[in-house]
Parts: C-alpha cells; structure tokens; sequence
C-alpha cells in the first residue's frame, strides 16, 4: 500500500490505479492469522488497531492528498458512533438495519460542517473545523434527553454484536479491507487528481478550470464519510457511543497517527495507527516519556534535512515500519 | 471573419483600500490578435490579468466581456471553463506532482467534469498529455517532479498545461521572467509557433522589448493604472512620450 | 451580580490577552502559528514557582522578579527555538510548522513532567497583594486588580513601542511588506527572531502572573492554548487591537456565561468564533482564497 503516486522510471508513465497486491496481501494475511490464532485478548488489540488504521486513513486523505489540516475530525468518528447507537437504542431499530445509518450521519455532517469550513484555509480553516467539533461534542455531552448526555448510550447492543472478538475481528479487517481499497480507487481517480491539485495549489487549479471549494468540500465529505465507518465499527466494538467519540483526544490520536505514519503516501494512515499503538502499548510500558521521545525524533529529523523533511520524516516512518513489521 | 471583438475590458478599476491600482482601463482584443501589455513597474498590468482572469474582482463601474457575455466578478475556474487561459508571474506548477500527472491535471477539466471517478478517463488523456508535453519538448522528463526540473522547464510545462484547455484567450504574464535571454527567445518562438497557426487571442505582459517587438501584432502601454498609448509596434517605437515614462519611472 | 461579573471577565480578558499578545505578534510577523505558546506559559508558571523561594520570597518584589526572571527564561529559549528549528522552515506549508511546533509541546510537557512531576505546584500569593479592595458595594480581589494594571502597562509599552520606536515603524513595516523590508536591507532574520523573543517572553509573563492563581501542572499548556488561540483568531491573526478587543469580549462572555449559562460558556465562545469566521468568509466571495 505503499506504491509511489507516480509511474515508474521508465519513458512512458502508467496510470496507477491497480491494487499492488504484491503490497496488500502480505500484511492482511498477517492479521488475519494473527486474529485467528492468538487468543481473544489478542484479537481485541487488532481489532482496534483496525479501527484506528480506517480513522486515520480517512483522516491522511484530507491532510496529505487534500492539503487540508483538520482540528475536528473526530466529530465524524463520534456521529458515526451515534448514528448506529441513537436509533436502535431509542427507535428500538434492529442493529443489522441501523449499521449504514452511522456512515450516514458521518456524512451528512460533513457535509453541513464541510460546506462552512471549506471556505477557510490554513489556520482559520483548522479552528472553525475545531469549533464545528466541539459543538457537536457539547451537543452530545449535554442533550441528556437525546443522546444520554455524558453517560453516553450503553446497553443496547451486546458488543461485537455478541460476536467472538476474533471473528468480529475478521468481519472488521474485511471492512476495513474494502474501505482502503475504495479510499486507492478514489486517490487514483480524475477525483483523486483533483483533490490533489486543488490540495497543493487552490490558485492554479482554479485557473485551470477546477472550483476549489467544490472539490475541497468532496473530499471533507469522504473523509468524514470514513471516518463514520470507523466510528460505527468502533461503536459495535465497544457496545456503547460517549461523547468523548467525537472529543479533542481521539482527534489527536488521528493527527498524530498521521504525521508518524510520513507524510506523502496513501499508507500514512496504515503505518501511523500500528506505530502509533505500538509506542502507546509496549513503549509507554518501559519509558513513561514516550511522548518526549516522539517529540525529540520529529525535532531532530528537521534539524537533520532542512529541506527534505517530508523525505526524512518518510525514511525515518520507513525505518521503523521495517521494525515494527 | 467575425468582426465583434473577442474581449472588451470597459473602466475596469481596482483599489486595494486607498491605494488605486487601476484607475479605469479600457482594452478590446480582435479574435486571433496578439497583444503586448508593457509599461513600468506598478503600472498595474498584472492587476489587470488578474481582472479578466478572476483572480481579482473589479471595481464597481467596470466591466468585463468575452465573446459577448459578461465575465465580470466572475470566479477563475468557470472564467477558465470559459476559455480563457492564464499564466503566473511565479509559474505555479504542482511541485509534488510529476510533470505527467500535471499535465494531466490540466487536461482534465477541460474535457468534462473532474469529478469523476472512473481511472478509464486518465488512461484516455494518457495520450493526448504525453503529445502535448512532447510539445512542449518535455517528453523526456514526464517522470520527473515538477520541484525538480529547472525553471525554464517549468515555464515550458506551465505553458504546456495552459494550452492543454484549448483556451480561445491566453493570458500570460510575464511568461518569460526569470530566463536568459537565449532561452527567452526560444520559449517565445515556441509558444507563437504553438499559437501561431490557431486563432487563439494573446494578452501578454512582457518587459523584454525585442520579444514584444517581434511577437505583437499591437501594444497596449499601461502606466499609473490607465492606458498610456495604444498603436502598433512601429508606432509605438516612434512614440518619445512612451521613451519618456519609462525613463521618468526608473529608478 | 452581572457588574461583578462582568468587571470579573474585564480582569480574565486583560490576563488572555497577556497570552494572546504573543500568539498574533509572532504570527503577524514571521506567519508561524506557533502551537508552543501554551507551553511557554506554563513553563512561566513553573520557572516563578521554582525562582520565588530564592527571589524575595513571600514579598511582592519578590514576586515581581520571580515572574520577570521565569519571563527571561522563556525569551531565551524561545530564541533558541527559533534559531535553531524555526529558522528551517520559514514559507513550508502548514503541515510542517504544526509538526514542529507541535514537537515542541510533547518535549516541554514531558520535560515538565520529568523535572516537577504529576502533582500540582502552587505559588502562594504575596504578602502585599492578597486580599481585597472594596470598590462601591462590591468587593474586588487585589491580585486581579493589580493582573489588570500589568496588562494594561504591556498594553502601554506595546503601543509605545511600535509607535514611537524605530524598532516598532521597522515591525510595522515588516507587516507590512516583508519583502521591501528585506530589499532596504534589513535583516530580516534579526526582526523574526526579536519578535520571537518578545512573544515568548509575553507568554512566561503571562504564565508566571497567572501562577498564584490556580493549580499549575502538566496539563496547563492545553487549558489555556485553545482559548487564547480562540481570541487571536477572533480578533484576526497578527491584529494586536482586534486581540485586545476580543480578548476582553471573551472575558466578559465567559464570565457572564457562568451566570446564565454555566455548562455551555464554552461553546458560546465557539459559536462566536465560528460566527466571526463564517461572516468574514462571505465577504471574500468572488476573489479565491
């Protein structure tokens, strides 16, 4: 999943666009072995990990392809948790039934948010991106009636719909499987190309005919569409949705999954979630700064290559990608 | 041959707060005509491009037509679905694309929408891209980033790219800033040579005299935000007060 | 009730714009939006807790150097900051500036954690400025009185400064047009890393006045940074007058928030930066961004 965006070295370039399967189906069958023969504690940590690869995937396709630095993706994570949640737990709808209706939310908040913030860009784009999140997180916090307020919605479903960790583990890689594949399918499309030209130079893409703010407010969409799927998948998971879903913290998490996983390529998000819960997991065991050290590195890398820092911060993810796999 | 004028710029002003860039500018392009826009710095040339091109909204009062319909304050990218094509100062390429995939991007949205998601449309402009950037005589270098070929290159595929929408007016600004003046000579010739047997309408601001003398049909002299004089190249040249702003102006 | 309450928020704003005055002068100058600046404020509150038992302790000019010395402290580093990091990446997109500084926050917090640990420290108030002041029925603690004095004398000195001084027409200039600044030949460098300096020596000001105020920990630099990032941007990035304003606006609201609407203060003060954000974008419609 890491194949470069552009063709080979040789004189005629190819449209990229096939699944490098070569890549894929190495690590897939790893966690799909892994799910299958280690024991349920096991496959709850994967399965997470799972999660967080689809969450920061959406959010790597809005930051390294759209250009788009958001403060609040989390509100769609959280939307996503409760749009499965608030209908079967107070419309008493079957769980099969509501599981599209997450994604769904995700979705159409990103579109009411995204049409407000993509008239922004850089810093103002990302506030009003984290004030768009914070309202929807007091919504949920305080709308005790609707949402259950700070007790979140718990009980009504059993989690994992009741499923043995390690299958559900399964049907997770699955989704998570198919939602990459269309994430590729989208990042190599005339789309794709747009949301990346639009990404690097608003100005000239718009003299050549593409509206940004169209092509800027698809992508959010996307992205928060992604981020609904993780969000419901997360919510099944646990058998719960908080408010704290769609908070500051697992925003975080998705920013910083997305600067370790490098900056310049479709797996950012993939190497940046297994990073990422490899340092909080195991590292933070043995050095309780571990935070410190993740600071020192970025530091020193651009102290090292002043002008290569997407490169070097790409070999240094390299490097510990070859670690940690 | 149709007579009524391709573009017809009237009073078109501009201030940024008190300062007044453009003071009321009058401009009408010919079909098929070359125009050169010189003067000295801060003449306002530049502001103008961007008028037209919808970089910047005009002031009340002014108006912009192009084939008859009214473009003013109008945002860029439907002025460029129109067919109007613009270079930068700062020739702003995709840096982190190579120079395939931009080019590629410039042949989208000129043939449908760029919303699509079918990758059988980037095949079908695989071809036409790589015709048009062998063109542009950069076919060797389709792999390479755009951050990294030189800047003449760079000028070359930007104009390759804005050529790429088959535009029926072409803005360029300054297109050969920042060349020695071999290269200057040779992007120019290429470029009239790629416009030359076609009807496309040029606007372009130079400052190099030899490349306006040889390669416009009229100029337009632009100083302190208006029109200065107007006259083809010979009488332009014959033209002392034209000598004369520009001395007064330098430095 | 509501007059207290409001005085009460006047006093909060002067103290957020104290923090917010760094924040927009850094990046009206040098375009950095700089995610440490939390940091520096809490490492001014624990540099005053660490100096105050050396420095006077207990009296108000002890109290007075404890803060000015953690102040230094944060410029120096600051400046080091800025020569040896910063320097790098002047004109990179957003991505870059937000990873950098952002390191920045993971180094410092942890550091923090490390040298004064999970626990709160507490700078006691001094002798001389504890207890309060009745002004008409009401009465108004001293220390906060005197927070707002500070505020409005760097208010002063701010002013003064880019008034009056060469090195303020220079800043001016420098917003203006940072290009001719640097075609006039001046160094450009130097003005970036003097605004630096300043706006990180505001932010350990700003800490350090704040300190015997509440509980100072680890998790200080977060508290306070979304805040003061709120007021800088609702005042517009690098407009000192428009910090002030909205600084003091948000003060009041907050505090009038806590009267009428005391779980949802929070998010009044993001609808209002939204709104602001929102209104300002409609007036740039026809032009792209």
């Amino acid at each position: 999943m890491s194949a470069p965006i552009t063709g080979s070295r040789s004189a005629a370039p190819a449209i990229p666009g096939a699944i490098p399967w070569r890549v894929v189906i190495p690590p897939v069958l790893a966690a799909a072995l892994m799910l299958a023969v280690l024991g349920p504690g096991a496959a709850l940590v994967i399965t997470d990990v799972l999660i967080m690869v689809l969450f920061a995937s959406s959010l790597n396709l809005l930051m390294i392809y759209g250009g788009m630095v958001s403060f609040g993706h989390a509100a769609y994570f959280g939307l996503g948790a409760y749009g499965l949640a608030l209908p079967v737990a107070k419309l008493g709808l079957p769980v099969w039934a509501a599981l599209a209706l997450g994604p769904l939310a995700a979705a159409l908040g990103a579109l009411v948010f995204g049409a407000l913030c993509v008239r922004l860009s850089h810093i103002y784009f990302a506030m009003l991106t984290l004030a768009c999140a914070e309202i929807t997180y007091t919504v949920l916090f305080q709308a005790y009636a609707f949402t259950g307020g700070d007790t979140g919605i718990t009980k009504f479903m059993a989690p994992r719909l009741g499923l043995d960790p390690r299958l559900y583990g399964l049907v997770v890689l699955a989704v998570v499987c198919v939602c990459l594949a269309l994430l590729w399918r989208l990042v190599n499309s005339p789309l794709g190309l747009a949301i990346r030209v639009v990404g690097e130079e608003p100005h000239r893409a718009a003299a050549l005919g593409y509206n940004p703010r169209t092509v800027q407010l698809v992508a959010f969409m996307f992205a928060g569409l992604l981020a609904g799927v993780a969000g419901t998948l997360f919510s099944v998971y646990h058998g719960n949705a908080f408010p704290d879903y769609a908070g500051l913290g697992f925003t975080i998490d998705a920013l910083v999954m997305v600067v370790i996983g490098g900056l310049h390529s479709f797996g950012g998000g993939v190497y940046g979630a297994v990073i990422y819960t490899v340092l909080k997991t195991f590292v933070s065991r043995y050095v309780d700064e571990w935070e410190l050290v993740v600071g020192v590195i970025l530091l020193a890398v651009v102290l090292a290559s002043p002008r290569g820092c997407a490169g070097a911060l790409a070999r240094i993810g390299a490097m510990l990608r070859n670690k940690s796999s | 041959m149709n007579e009524m004028p391709l573009l017809v710029a009237r009073n078109v002003n501009k201030s940024f707060g008190s300062f007044v860039a453009l003071a009321g500018v009058d401009l009408q392009l010919r079909r098929g005509e070359r125009r050169a826009l010189i003067g000295p710095n801060g003449a306002g040339k530049t502001t103008f491009i961007s008028v037209i091109g919808g970089q910047q909204a005009g002031g009340a009062g002014g108006s912009v037509q192009f084939d008859g319909q009214d473009i003013s304050g109008a945002p860029p990218h439907t002025i460029a679905r129109m067919g109007i094509g613009r270079t930068f100062q700062i020739s702003r390429v995709f840096r982190k694309l190579s120079v395939f995939e931009n080019m590629l991007s410039a042949m989208l949205p000129a043939t449908g929408g760029a919303l699509g998601l079918r990758r059988a449309r980037l095949e079908a402009l695989r071809e036409a891209s790589m015709e048009m950037l062998a063109q542009v005589g950069l076919a060797e270098l389709a792999n390479e980033m755009a951050e990294a070929i030189s800047h003449g290159d760079r000028k070359r595929l930007e104009f390759g790219m804005v050529l790429a929408g088959q535009p029926r007016l072409l803005l360029l600004d300054e297109p050969t800033a920042g060349m020695g003046i071999a290269e200057r000579s040779e992007l120019m010739e290429m470029m009239v040579r790629h416009i030359g047997a076609s009807d496309i309408t040029l606007l372009f601001v130079e400052h190099d005299i030899d490349i306006v003398f040889r390669f416009a049909d009229a100029i337009t002299v632009m100083a302190r935000g208006k029109v200065f004089a107007e006259g083809t190249p010979a009488q332009i040249a014959a033209d002392r007060s034209v000598q004369d702003i520009y001395l007064g102006a330098a430095h | 009730m509501i007059a207290v309450q409001i005085v009460n928020g006047l006093m909060e704003g002067m103290m957020l714009f104290l923090i917010a005055s760094g924040l927009t002068l850094i990046f009206g100058i040098t375009r950095i939006v700089n995610f440490a600046h939390g940091s520096f404020y809490m490492l001014g509150a624990f540099l005053t807790y660490q100096f105050s038992p050396y420095l006077l302790p207990g009296t108000v000019g002890g109290f007075v150097l404890s803060v000015l010395a953690a102040a230094l402290c944060m410029m120096l580093l600051g400046m080091l900051f800025e020569l040896l990091v910063l320097r790098r990446i002047y004109g990179s997109d957003d991505l870059m500036q937000l990873i950098i500084t952002v390191a920045l926050v993971l180094v410092i917090r942890d550091a923090v954690r490390m040298i004064w640990g999970r626990n709160d420290v507490v700078v006691s108030m001094p002798e001389g400025l504890s207890g309060a002041l009745q002004i008409g029925g009401s009465f108004f603690p001293v220390f906060q009185l005197a927070i707002f004095g500070a505020g409005v004398l760097v208010l002063a000195v701010m002013v003064m400064v880019i008034r009056f001084t060469r090195a303020g027409i220079l800043l001016r200039a420098a917003t203006d047009d940072r290009g001719m600044v640097a075609l006039l030949g001046i160094n450009q460098s130097l003005i970036f890393t003097g605004v630096f300096a300043v706006g990180s020596f505001l932010a350990g000001l700003a800490g350090g006045l704040a300190a015997p105020f509440g509980n100072i920990n680890y998790l200080l630099d977060t508290t306070v940074i979304v805040t003061a990032f709120i007021v800088v941007v609702i005042g517009g990035l690098g407009n000192l007058y428009g910090a002030l304003a909205a600084a003091l606006a948000v003060g009041v609201l907050k505090g009038l928030g806590v009267l009428f609407f005391p779980r949802l203060s929070m998010v009044l003060i993001f609808l209002i930066m939204a709104g602001v954000l929102i209104v300002r974008s409609l007036g740039r419609e026809a032009v792209g961004k």
